[in-house]
């Protein structure tokens, strides 16, 4: 079991490996070696996911490889950069997330038909490092693979998207990189600060790895929070640098304009995993880095953080109104949704955070299953212009059912996903920022405005456009469907199957820093 | 016991699956036969349950654990009161019948099985929601049932109204249903626990006195903050002003939908939340005069706006929020019990006058008052059952809607809330003079229509005549002789404020009721003369006629305001926003060009370019004192 998340990451890269030596024409071959090979790794997380001890909240599952050792990297001491995977019950939902999504996006993508060798391959290597991002226990690997996801996003949009690829492709990678790059400086100076602080207290405070002061570990810098506090200035600018780098992520106004171009011009598989997966990193480092690293950081700055959350809600949830793309719309759905998110973190409790991790997954979901009915919509009518479509309940009515059960998802209907992640959410927001989140429950109200005025103009009325293929759902596309729409149900019904791994997580990052 | 109270929501939702599963498979008297049936069982077991809470009392919560939440555990399960008991009679029995009667008015309809499968879902969910037994789960059920009202007042999704409607419906009941939801965390954040005991207790150990500060504010403050948030979400369901613009476009959606959500059930779920809140609201005055007053203003608005409208579904909704108003004055006044009985006997007659109008629709072909007439001699069960229903909502003796909203007229007026009393007595009369005046343009006259009407057949028949006799009777289980409601009701102790019969003012009410039916009979019975007092009427009536301008009022005030908003934000994001973004990268573009022309090949510039930067390194290194 030690080697699982490594086992989970490897096969979809060792397919790329594999894609990338077949014949170009060989399309079927690259479809069924991808196919396998993430449905593997869904299996893999999927025994990660069941196989996680509930009981502890310590990281599971660590494998580590060594790589290089840096002489002399800190007080005259070797530091050795290593690969390092490990969850715990913040990192697991999300890394389940991965198996869940990247499986139908492969699926979805079936419907690509140029240079499919080369797509898959990509795809291939977005998937491996999303589970590295979320499987990481290292900085240096969690870093590692947040690069390579910009990578193969970068020429998945830049090779398959739509009229304004290269654009938005660029876009995507000046923004994504230059936040990586302030990420990487935040990296280094969290792993250096804890490092002289831990050096200046090791007489006093027991360090199990001592004398090695610097660390890359993510469960060595969790467990030096017990004994060792950065001072209140290092702390204040480091969480800057984070919140800097989470707001480009992350798409928050006024970094946001990146996204809704993504979105426009990408394709559908792309879609669910940029929109599903890759958009939650950015409010993941926020949990993992900024709440459990730099508790006081973020006290100092929790009403500015939940401001922006605002901001970002109310603006995402406007601009969703005025969409006219499907795609758009959705880009801003999620802006609004992250902003939710946001404020939960900001309030520093318990519930909050859980509230936080429910919805990043819930969201991942639903972002995924509209994208992927959108998407088999447009194969169908030609268009994601949403006054162009219209009736299509008469001629697709599984299509639409689908679409309305994960629109009402996403305006949080009980019984999905959605609500309870909202109910947790609110219940930490208010506890912090009664203002605020009163504020921030507009969002409610606009999200199901502008999502089932959308559905409104898609789905019911005459129909419009006479559908080019007028066949409902094929049997390929009831697999991905079929599966969300019960996730999203089965957490809304019994949401215990995500509390059970994250409450514990949850309770003991609040019991840590005092929230 | 607890085996057979899970059965009652169950049944309808087993049904709900055995419905999906099965589709368009089965035969339509099958699919009309598994869910009627399943509902009906749920009823013989409500009444069972109801016999034997009657005789030994509530049936403690039963609960199993859902979620780990926070440092607390939330759980789900059911719980029976007095008043819940009574609720899930009231819900059963008016569903069965509506089920039934839906087998004949749906017959041949496309999606014949997802309309029985919307209606199984939403009798779960209606009975889930009123045997909750904490404020989370109810809201989940509260939720649902405004989801399936959603999808059936859609349910004729090609008609553009009906689409619009839906939507208004849930976005307008949106806005009540986050007061709620905020009242509910608020609440959470201050008891602790969703558990309506534990809110119950919190409140009498809390909020009653004087001295403690909750959640950051007074122990008075905090009641009424909640209570007034719960209240918006009753506001929003119960269609009350002015949330209320949503209830009359949903009669958009088939007529047993208008009769079981639009007026039997789901909007009296509102009604149902401030009862079952009810020591919240008693634990702020303020809270309760809001309740009165809005109560108050809806009935007599809504039976202002009944008075002139020609779509006979039309007028029966704004008569529902009439009689809803009733039922928050009556809770608002602490008349507890009244408001309750209330909610009960216009469950029935309610429902009659619905399924009745659904009758004629169903034979008529047509929803406009104007163009029915002489249907007395057509139509003889719809007419009679239509009557009784008429005479009920009128409140003349016997009748069902006499007893109970004499009570709440007699209750308002001796806890010495006169205004609230005034508005009463003067919708009561608006509202035997508007329901009077459907009954003489329908059945009075002669038939104007070139179809030939006549009944729907015993499944439309036999529903309406239970119905009927429910209206004709249903007012003595409460009746001031032999209170049976109110005991039942406070087993456990008396709730609010429950007033003896004043003979006097029962009969001024019989009286007003008498008089409206007197106008009607004048304008629109002896001989047709409304259309010339409208007329003179001139500026009221339009008034009136275009329902207080409200829809216009809200489009232009919000609706137009928020997309305009909406419009200018997305032109910000696209030319300014965006612009600096692309702007930045033009400069970076532009300034990449003339750079590249510096590299000229000679090594002194190179030389210089890069002396300089040292400078500038050395000079910056030597201000912040130190490389690192």
């Amino acid at each position: 079991m030690q080697g699982l998340i490594l086992m989970t990451l490897i096969v979809p890269l060792l397919a790329a490996v594999v894609i990338a030596f077949i014949p170009n024409d060989a399309k079927d071959m690259a479809r069924g070696i991808a196919l396998i090979a993430a449905l593997i790794s869904t299996v893999f997380s999927v025994i990660t996911f069941v196989g996680f001890d509930r009981a502890s909240t310590a990281m599971q599952f660590h494998t580590t490889i060594d790589w290089v050792t840096i002489q002399n990297a800190f007080s005259s001491l070797p530091l050795t950069v290593s690969f390092a995977f490990g969850v715990d019950g913040i990192s697991l939902p999300l890394f389940g997330l991965v198996g869940i999504v990247s499986i139908f996006a492969v699926i979805r993508s079936f419907t690509v038909t140029e240079r499919v060798k080369t797509h898959y391959f990509w795809m291939m290597v977005l998937i491996a490092s999303l589970y590295g991002v979320f499987g990481a226990n290292d900085l240096f690997t969690f870093f590692f693979f947040l690069e390579a996801t910009l990578a193969a996003s970068f020429f998945l949009i830049h090779i398959f998207g739509g009229e304004k690829r290269q654009y938005a492709a660029t876009k995507f990678l000046i923004y994504r990189g230059f936040a990586s790059v302030v990420l990487l400086a935040g990296l280094i100076g969290l792993a250096y600060a804890y490092a002289r602080q831990a050096q200046l207290l090791s007489t006093s405070v027991y360090i199990p790895w001592a004398p090695q002061y610097l660390t890359l570990m993510i469960s060595h810098l969790l467990s030096y929070v017990n004994g060792i506090r950065l001072s209140a200035g290092t702390q204040d600018v480091l969480f800057l640098v984070f919140l800097l780098a989470v707001m480009i992520e992350e798409a928050f106004v006024p970094f946001h304009t990146w996204l809704p171009d993504t979105h426009e011009n990408s394709d559908t598989g792309t879609n669910m995993l940029i929109g599903g997966v890759l958009m939650k990193v950015g409010l993941y480092v926020l949990i993992r880095f900024g709440v459990e690293l730099l508790p006081d950081g973020l006290r100092h700055y929790a009403f500015l953080v939940a401001l922006l959350g605002v901001i970002s809600i109310l603006y995402g949830a406007f601009a969703a109104l005025a969409a006219k793309d499907w795609r758009r719309l959705i880009a801003f759905t999620g802006i609004s949704h992250m902003g939710l998110v946001l404020v939960a973190i900001a309030s520093m409790q318990a519930v909050g955070i859980q509230g936080a991790v429910f919805m990043l997954v819930s969201s991942g979901l639903l972002t995924a299953l509209l994208f992927f009915t959108v998407g088999a919509v447009a194969d169908r009518t030609g268009t994601f212009t949403i006054h162009r479509l219209g009736g299509l309940s008469k001629s697709l009515p599984v299509l639409s059912g689908v679409m309305l059960v994960a629109a009402l998802g996403l305006v949080g209907l009980p019984g999905t996903s959605g609500f309870i992640s909202e109910v947790a959410l609110f219940v930490g927001s208010f506890a912090t920022f009664p203002i605020l989140a009163t504020i921030a429950t507009l969002g409610m109200i606009f999200a199901a405005l502008y999502l089932l005025y959308a559905m409104q103009r898609t789905t019911y009325g005459p129909l419009k456009v006479e559908a080019m293929e007028i066949r409902d759902a094929h049997a390929i596309e009831y697999v991905p469907m079929v599966v969300l729409v019960a996730l999203v149900i089965g957490i809304g019904v019994y949401p215990d199957l995500l509390g059970s791994v994250v409450h514990g997580a949850a309770q003991a990052i609040a019991a840590k820093i005092g929230g | 016991m607890v085996a057979i109270t899970w059965l009652v929501p169950a049944l309808p939702l087993v049904a709900y699956l055995i419905l999906l599963a099965t589709g368009k498979r089965i035969s339509e008297t099958l699919t009309s036969a598994i869910a009627t049936i399943a509902v009906a069982i749920s009823f013989i077991l409500s009444i069972i349950i109801f016999i034997k809470v009657a005789a030994s009392g509530p049936i403690a919560p039963f609960v199993v654990p859902w979620l780990a939440f926070g440092s607390h555990e939330i759980t789900m399960g059911i719980e029976v009161t007095s008043l819940n008991a009574m609720m899930i009679v009231v819900v059963s029995l008016v569903s069965t019948l509506v089920l039934w009667y839906s087998r004949s008015y749906m017959r041949g309809d496309e999606r014949f099985s997802r309309f029985f499968q919307y209606l199984s879902i939403f009798v779960f969910s209606m009975l889930g929601l009123v045997v909750s037994p904490n404020l989370l789960q109810f809201y989940i059920f509260w939720e649902l049932v405004g989801m399936t009202s959603y999808l059936l007042v859609g349910f004729w999704y090609f008609k553009p109204e009906a689409a619009t409607a839906a939507k208004k419906a849930f976005i307008v009941t949106r806005i009540g249903d986050v007061g709620l939801f905020i009242g509910m965390i608020l609440l959470y954040l201050a008891v602790g626990s969703f558990n309506f005991n534990d809110i119950y207790a919190f409140i009498s150990a809390h909020l009653m006195g004087q001295s403690a500060t909750v959640f950051g504010m007074s122990a008075a403050g905090f009641a009424t903050l909640t209570a007034l948030l719960v209240f918006l979400g009753a506001v929003g369901k119960s269609a009350q002003f002015p949330l209320h613009v949503w209830l009359p476009d949903a009669m958009e959606g088939p007529t047993p939908v208008s009769a079981l959500i639009h007026a039997a059930t789901m909007v009296a779920a509102g009604v149902y939340l401030v009862a079952r809140m009810f020591p919240l609201f008693h634990a702020s005055p303020a809270a309760s005069e809001t309740v009165a007053i809005i109560g108050g203003i809806t009935a007599i608005l809504a039976a202002t706006i009944g008075l002139t409208q020609h779509d006979i579904k039309r007028v029966i909704a704004y008569s529902t929020m009439s009689q809803l108003g009733y039922m928050m004055l009556a809770l608002g006044v602490g008349a507890y019990v009244s408001g309750v009985f209330h909610l009960m006997t216009h469950a029935f007659f309610k429902a009659l006058l619905f399924l009745a109008a659904g009758s004629i629709i169903h034979a008529v072909d047509t929803q406009d008052l104007f163009a029915m007439g002489g249907l007395r001699k057509y139509m003889p069960v719809t007419h009679l059952t239509f009557l009784a229903g008429a005479l009920a909502l009128s409140g003349i003796p016997p009748f069902a809607g006499f007893w109970s909203k004499d009570d709440i007229l007699g209750a308002a007026f001796s806890s010495h809330h006169y205004f609230v009393y005034a508005l009463g007595l003067i919708a009561a009369f608006f509202t035997a003079f508007y329901i009077f005046r459907v009954y003489f343009l329908a059945f009075g006259g002669t038939y104007k229509g070139d179809k030939h009407p006549h009944e729907g057949g015993i499944a439309m028949v036999v529903p309406l005549s239970v119905l009927g006799i429910l209206a004709t009777i249903g007012g003595f289980f409460n009746a001031p002789f032999a209170p049976f409601l109110g005991r039942f009701l406070q087993d456990q102790g008396p709730i609010g404020y429950d007033p003896s019969a004043n003979v006097w003012l029962m009969i001024i009410s019989a009286i007003i009721g008498l008089l409206g039916i007197w106008l009607a009979y004048t304008l629109y019975g002896k001989e047709f003369k409304g259309d010339k007092v409208a007329k003179r009427m001139g500026f009221l009536y339009q008034l009136s006629f275009h329902k207080f301008y409200f829809d216009e009022i809200y489009h232009y005030v919000i609706v137009v305001p928020v997309f305009f908003l909406a419009q200018l934000l997305e032109f910000i994001d696209r030319w300014i926003v965006d612009g600096i973004v692309r702007l930045l990268g033009e400069i970076g573009y532009t300034g990449g060009i003339s750079l590249k022309y510096t590299n000229n090949g000679q090594i002194q510039t190179y030389g210089l370019v890069s002396a300089l930067g040292l400078a500038i390194l050395v000079l910056i290194a030597v201000g912040i004192g130190g490389v690192l």
